[in-house]
């Protein structure tokens, strides 16, 4: 074995991790050329020097704490957050933007919807639990749209939209009657892989609302009002897939008795 | 350890996201740790930690490695080396020249000798160039083996081995004078 090829190995040598052959190959080495063996000193030596002096960062207790909360944190997964320590001219600039940008749009809606949003997302979230706790997802488990969209007849005041996304990998298992925000409502099922999407659907007043992406409890929510329908997609699907789902969904218009 | 990939994790899917949360958060002191050195500053390490976080978090489903520690490493290396591109490397130094948080000892002329020598060898390798840097923090900071280095930094083994012996050979030049003035009479 030469010097060279001894050298690239002593690393290794040194925390055991040469096999027992290459390892003797190496001490036999050391035994016949002395500057190999004063660099095994001097590894040794810078080694212990590093793990001894070299401090070993630890994370942050605001950046735990900051990574532990789901929702907060993944608001900003587009762009890192940056700190308000050093670049708070850049916040503050962008906070006052946002600000005045959504000022007419927080004046009008933030009682009527934005409370109630939030709230109802936590219900639909529930309710999602629910039916896959309670092994009572579907009251009509059909694939086929002209099967799901008619069992509805008779049970609700409305005709949900049922769409067949099978082509985008976004299966239609089937639906179910479920009882949201003190009405009953429709509960549209499809399946991506292993994951279920909910998609709760019922009349609203007020305008047409664009999808508006939240979290509750881990999971994803997309929230959208068109035609005077107001409806709701819950799943551990994760968000680029579901907002896919709600994008696809969406073009159809809503169906209305 | 638990894989990250959803399809393994058997009956309950729907568990995924916090699972892959707190799998991800018993590695962050790692993660920190990595960018810290690669970036040499606390804020723009903590601002790459959370951008990688999400990342990973997010693409949670790609994730083909069984352990998330260089599933989240690796991710945090690439978003280092796309940071410091972008912001030109113009890391500021004013930090290196701080005293290091090495433990405090009783006898304060230990103390003192201990802050100049975690200072001068913070001080060689940051010095290091990159590439070198990460894997000598990897190695000797971190405790990984070759082959979770070689997952994480994308390269062959025998890469890994080369670059950890060029590294130990600047550091040993860096840290001539350092020797010299403080073991010179051990």
């Amino acid at each position: 074995m030469n010097c060279d090829r001894v050298r690239l190995l002593i690393d290794a040598y040194t925390t055991d991790e040469l096999d027992p052959s290459a390892a003797l190959d190496v001490e036999d080495h050391f035994k016949a050329c002395p500057a190999c063996a004063g660099e095994l000193d001097a590894v040794r030596t810078l080694r212990r020097t590093v793990a001894e002096s070299a401090p070993k960062y630890a994370a942050p207790e605001a950046l735990r704490r900051r990574l532990s909360i789901p929702a907060a944190s993944e608001a900003g997964a587009a762009e890192p957050r940056h700190l308000p320590r050093t670049k708070w001219p850049r916040v503050a600039l962008a906070a006052a933007v946002g600000v005045l940008l959504l000022l007419p749009w927080l004046g009008l809606y933030w009682n009527a919807s934005r409370a109630g949003a939030g709230r109802l997302a936590a219900e639909v979230t529930a309710s999602h639990i629910r039916s896959l706790m309670s092994d009572h997802l579907l009251d009509v488990p059909s694939t086929d749209r002209h099967t799901v969209k008619p069992w509805f007849n008779g049970k609700l005041d409305f005709s949900p939209n049922v769409v067949d996304l099978g082509a985008d990998g976004f299966v239609l298992v089937g639906g179910r009657l479920d009882y949201i925000d003190g009405r009953p409502v429709a509960a549209i099922v499809y399946r991506r892989r292993q994951h279920v999407i909910n998609l709760f659907t019922w009349p609203a007043a007020g305008p047409d609302r664009p999808p508006s992406l939240s979290q509750s409890k881990g999971y994803n929510v997309v929230t959208w009002t068109r035609d005077g329908m107001s409806s709701y997609a819950v799943s551990d699907l994760n968000r680029e897939e579901l907002q896919q789902f709600v994008e696809l969904f969406r073009p159809k218009p809503a169906t209305r008795p | 350890m638990p894989s990250l990939r959803p399809d393994s994790a058997g009956a309950s899917p729907d568990a995924q996201p916090p699972a892959v949360r707190d799998e991800l958060l018993r590695h962050l002191d790692a993660a920190y740790n990595l960018a810290r050195w690669l970036c040499r500053n606390d804020h723009d390490a903590q601002d790459v930690v959370q951008e990688s976080f999400l990342r990973a978090v997010r693409f949670a489903d790609a994730c083909r490695s069984d352990s998330a520690r260089a599933w989240l490493l690796q991710i945090v290396r690439n978003t280092c080396h796309t940071w410091l591109a972008r912001n030109g490397a113009t890391s500021s130094s004013s930090e290196a020249l701080e005293g290091a948080a090495a433990p405090e000892s009783a006898l304060p002329d230990l103390a003192v000798q201990r802050r100049q020598d975690a200072g001068a060898v913070r001080g060689a390798i940051e010095q290091l160039p990159e590439d070198l840097r990460e894997v000598i923090v990897l190695r000797e900071i971190e405790g990984l083996s070759y082959k979770e280095i070689a997952q994480i930094a994308e390269m062959p083994i025998g890469t890994v081995m080369s670059r950890l012996f060029r590294a130990r050979e600047r550091l040993k030049e860096l840290l001539a004078g350092y020797h010299g003035e403080v073991y010179g009479e051990l």
